[in-house]
């Protein structure tokens, strides 16, 4: 079993304020990670998955949570609820087949939408990744998630068209 | 911004027009009506109505609604029938009233319709009875409180009328079994209505006249406001577009594309108010009455989708009807027009296969090809008077000529928004550009090419669908795991649905899957080809669904018939 990246953990305040801790997926986390999931809005579900589902089906489940940290991270934010750690963000790469090169994608709950949140993840998901080693981070996006492209955009990565597929773009950085 | 197009508009058409001309679609209605009074304005199955009748009958239609039914203004009223003598009346009657009409698919499931009405807070519906069955099952958890029902031969000859209803109930048996408390027979509600005084509604174009449904990414569909500067405005930018080469109060118009559909809706009122006589085509896909219906008329104009044109061409005793050459013009719209069509056709009728563009949100012209054109552009043409299109990118820039983009519009046809849904509405513009979601590049003349879709949809013979709400319906299967729906090329309709299905049933069958899919989606939603598949949907590592891999692999395997 990998070893847990303790260093990786945050105790941060959003810009509204609210405490949030970030700190990276375990496997026991698959409870939350499936609540978090299910509490999507159909269309952050499927701007996130590129096609219709409710929930994480039990192997997806398994592969989201048990990660080793190095080619595979998620790191969660998760906040604290009536007594219950709740996640309410998640931002994750996976490494790709080109060495030095990592897929990424990362989504926040519809009501922590807007307060910074996705940024938060993303830099220490890319700083994460860069101490790792990887060069390139990426992902798949869709043309009109104009919310996620300006994201990429203030993030520093660039857009690209694909050839021939007019409703999906692929943003990129270097690390 | 600088509109380089302006110097290919044909001699006479003017930059702009006059939108102040009109304060409604209303005023246009009457003055229209006083105009052409003794000409045939719709005829329909063997039965017609002069501008003369069709006023007299809006207008007791209105009465009924505003003195009877006590509808305020702004109320909604939802029709939900097939081309037919009906539907101009109750549509005038209803905006006479001052009510926003909401045009209804009749073909809709339960489930569509329920949203539909639910959505625009609809209170009166008007529906053939044909469908009636559909508008029980939801009734009572909709806002509508009064339902007006009607037979298809109710305003054709009294004879043949009568003869029409009692085969479409007890010969075809088009019309199940239904039971609605208090429904109101439409010809007693014409006839109440004339025994009262309609009070005159003053309206403007900020009201609104049309709610018009479109679908949307998360399945969900929204009605785009279209008020009645809206409709005022497109009608005035196209009737600039067309003048020169129309006559009015002699064309003679076939329609045989839905009036709930935005198309032919504009379409239609652009014919109206010069005084044409629309025929009105109930059925278009039983091609040989469609095809009979022509040989009667010496029909100038006819508009269709490139499904329509193409069907035509290729159906026997067509050629006969268009051989006598009295066609002046050909609109083709919703879908693009494929050339071998085009060329098709022109030699067929010698007239030039007229393409233009627009959406439900533009009311729905925005580009034409000039109506000068010797033969088919190959583009969506010009933008019309009064109306900018610019190629953007995503983050509202505008582009070089030449360049690919996304295809922003800005005119007084663009609507005001959606209706009670402000961040979709927000969504859908950008700088004060309406983002139209199709992609395309304008060449240095200023005509506009679509090289692309931004928007993840499907065009289903000039219909939009939305991949997220058929795959919605196909995961409330129990023995479905996963599934992707995408378009799938298709030489009658420009696309079809294809899903791309991961089991859990090992048993669920093709046809199981799709009598379940028929139950909550219209017909063109339904999927048209199955495949099923043992191994997952391909994803990337992260765990997207590759959708362009799914195409690939979907175009280069023929499609079941």
């Amino acid at each position: 079993m990998a070893e847990y990246p303790q260093q990786l953990i945050r105790e941060l305040v959003l810009r509204d304020g609210t405490p949030i801790t970030i700190r990276p997926i375990r496997p026991d986390d698959a409870d939350i990670e499936q609540a978090f999931v299910r509490g999507l809005s159909e269309e952050s579900r499927y701007n996130r998955f590129m096609t219709t589902i409710d929930e994480l089906p039990p192997k997806k489940l398994a592969f989201f949570t048990e990660v080793d940290y190095q080619r595979h991270l998620a790191l969660i934010a998760t906040i604290v609820r009536d007594g219950q750690e709740q996640e309410i963000g998640v931002a994750r790469y996976v490494a790709s087949e080109t060495a030095g090169e990592c897929e990424f994608a990362v989504t926040v709950a519809d009501e922590w939408q807007g307060k910074g949140l996705a940024s938060l993840l993303m830099r220490e998901l890319m700083e994460a990744a860069r101490d790792r080693g990887f060069k390139t981070i990426d992902g798949l996006v869709f043309a009109t998630n104009q919310r996620m492209l300006d994201l990429a955009r203030k993030l520093g990565f660039e857009v690209e068209t694909i050839l021939g597929e007019g409703d999906t773009v692929r943003v990129l950085r270097s690390l | 911004m600088d509109r380089i197009w302006l110097g290919q508009y044909p001699a006479g058409i003017a930059a702009e027009v006059d939108i102040d001309e009109h304060a409604s679609l209303t005023e246009i209605f009457e003055k229209t009506c006083a105009r052409h009074r003794d000409r045939t304005a719709f005829s329909n199955m063997g039965g017609k109505l002069t501008f003369a009748q069709l006023d007299s009958e809006a207008r007791s239609f209105a009465a009924y609604l505003q003195q009877v039914l006590q509808m305020k203004k702004g109320e909604r009223l939802a029709i939900m029938m097939p081309n037919l003598l009906q539907y101009p009346i109750a549509m005038f009657g209803a905006l006479r009233a001052g009510l926003t009409v909401v045009n209804c698919n009749p073909l809709y499931t339960a489930r569509e319709l329920e949203h539909q009405l639910k959505d625009s807070g609809a209170t009166a519906i008007v529906v053939l009875e044909n469908f009636a069955h559909t508008l029980q099952e939801v009734l009572a958890r909709t806002p509508v409180k009064t339902v007006i029902t009607t037979q298809v031969g109710d305003l054709l000859p009294a004879l043949k009328g009568l003869i029409t209803n009692l085969v479409v109930k007890h010969v075809k048996h088009m019309v199940p079994d239904w039971h609605i408390e208090g429904a109101v027979a439409f010809k007693a509600a014409l006839a109440a209505g004339s025994r009262h005084t309609l009070t005159p509604v003053p309206q403007s174009h900020e009201d609104v006249a049309f709610l018009q449904y479109t679908g949307g990414t998360t399945g969900v569909a929204k009605g785009a406001t279209l008020t009645h500067r809206n409709m005022v405005a497109n009608l005035q930018q196209a009737s600039a577009w067309i003048a020169k080469n129309m006559v009015e109060g002699s064309e003679i118009v076939v329609i045989p594309l839905p009036l709930y559909h935005i198309l032919s809706l504009t379409v239609s009122l652009i014919f109206f108010k010069l005084g044409s006589h629309l025929v009105l085509i109930t059925n278009p896909r039983d091609l040989p009455a469609f095809i009979h219906e022509l040989g009667k008329v010496r029909f100038t104009v006819i508009l269709g989708v490139n499904t329509l044109f193409h069907a035509l061409l290729n159906s026997p005793g067509f050629a006969e009807a268009a051989g006598r050459r009295t066609l002046k013009l050909a609109f083709a719209g919703g879908m693009a027009v494929q050339q071998a069509v085009a060329r098709k056709w022109e030699a067929l009728t010698g007239a030039p296969l007229i393409e233009g563009y627009g959406l439900t949100e533009t009311s729905p012209v925005v580009t034409g090809n000039p109506l000068d054109i010797k033969e088919w552009t190959g583009t969506i043409g010009l933008p019309i008077p009064s109306t900018e299109v610019s190629i953007l990118d995503d983050a509202g820039k505008a582009l070089p000529v030449g360049e690919v983009g996304e295809i922003c519009v800005r005119g007084p046809q663009v609507m005001r928004g959606y209706w009670n849904r402000p961040q979709e509405t927000e969504k859908a513009f950008i700088g004060g550009w309406f983002r139209t979601g199709d992609m395309g590049f304008m060449d240095p003349r200023g005509y506009f090419k679509i090289t692309d879709r931004k928007k993840d949809m499907i065009l289903v013979s000039g219909f939009n669908v939305y991949p997220n709400e058929v795959e919605d319906i196909v995961m409330t299967h129990p023995g479905v795991m996963e599934v992707a729906a995408i378009g799938a090329p298709d030489e009658r309709s420009g696309e079809v649905v294809k899903i791309v299905v991961v089991r859990k049933d090992p048993d669920l069958t093709v046809e199981a899957l799709l009598i379940h899919c028929r139950k909550h989606l219209t017909g063109y939603k339904v999927p048209k080809i199955v495949e099923f598949r043992s191994e997952p949907l391909p994803k990337t590592n992260i765990g997207k669904v590759l959708r362009r891999l799914l195409r690939e692999q979907s175009a280069s395997t023929r499609p079941a018939p």
